[in-house]
């Protein structure tokens, strides 16, 4: 991805190299623990051809490439709702062992007037350099409050898109 | 990062479609107003011949719990729908509120709505083109 300063002729943008989409896997037992990696599921390869190597929730990200990369989840509470309820989560390079990229916090509120504040994305977004070496990158949960499924899709799922991460490779 | 463009056009390949007043969900609602013209007028929505990737958001003028997708499929996936709702009335699964696809079109659809709302006209749908 890239945008269009005004002074600079859009002729100077170029095609990123592929771009999928990787749909989490839904059910009703993906309880939240902080620390957990989020589950993965199918990978669809929108454009190009990049399909990346799954392993226990991991993906991996060869090398000779950036990776512009971007999660959300869909979360819920089975017992019965809380108003005031939150979720976090960001990527996580396992690879080196550390946080990357920015944490995504989705929530609802409790009674509130202004619907503005709270119609906008929230996702996990991270910015990769691979173009010397590949890392494997994971989803993880780092806070929760009064919700305990991640992805459940049993009930009220229609309401709500379900998880996703969407991975464009760029060139170096 | 900087590139150096593979094909060379002379448009800018980033569109959006906004609406002047609040938009009217359905299946058919056509926003009037497109940023560039490779986009063109089709029931329901804009399109141009090649592939593109879609993402936008919708905000509700009134109360809303309701996913949205785009796309021509009746329903579309899961995955790529957004949600979007009043608080006052969020006791339901809750997630991301942007929805995105790929094609080659930008029709909006609304799937499962629980109430009919209309979105404002603050609500925007972008298209990026990745021919090639």
């Amino acid at each position: 991805m890239s945008y269009v300063p005004s002074h600079v002729n859009p002729s100077l943008l170029a095609q990123p190299e592929a771009l999928t989409v990787i749909e989490h896997t839904t059910g009703t037992s993906q309880t939240i623990t902080v620390g957990n990696r989020v589950q993965l599921g199918t990978v669809h390869n929108w454009y190009g051809s990049f399909s990346p190597t799954l392993s226990t929730n991991q993906i991996t990200l060869p090398s000779g490439y950036y990776y512009y990369i971007e999660s959300t989840i869909q979360a819920y509470q089975v017992a019965s709702f809380n108003l005031n309820a939150y979720i976090s989560y960001q990527h996580y390079d396992e690879t080196n062992t550390a946080n990357i990229g920015v944490t995504a916090t989705t929530w609802q509120a409790g009674s509130g007037p202004d619907y503005h504040t709270f119609a906008r994305d929230s996702v996990a977004r991270a910015l990769i350099d691979c173009t010397t070496s590949g890392i494997d990158i994971s989803l993880k949960i780092s806070a929760s409050l009064n919700c305990d499924r991640i992805n459940y899709n049993a009930d009220q799922y229609i309401y709500a898109g379900l998880g996703r991460t969407v991975i464009w490779q760029l060139n170096n | 990062m900087s590139y150096n463009q593979r094909t060379t056009t002379t448009v800018t390949p980033f569109a959006q479609v906004t609406n002047s007043s609040n938009w009217g969900i359905g299946n058919t609602f056509q926003p009037d107003t497109v940023s560039e013209t490779w986009l063109t007028s089709v029931t329901g929505g804009y399109e141009f011949i090649g592939k593109g990737y879609m993402f936008g958001f919708l905000i509700p003028t009134a109360v809303a719990i309701s996913a949205v997708g785009v796309g021509d499929d009746t329903t579309p996936d899961r995955y790529t729908c957004g949600y979007y709702f009043y608080p006052g009335n969020a006791g339901r699964a809750f997630s991301d509120d942007e929805f995105v696809n790929y094609g080659t079109t930008v029709r909006h659809r609304k799937v499962d709505p629980y109430y009919w709302p209309q979105a404002s006209n603050q609500s925007r749908i972008n298209v990026m083109r990745i021919e090639g």
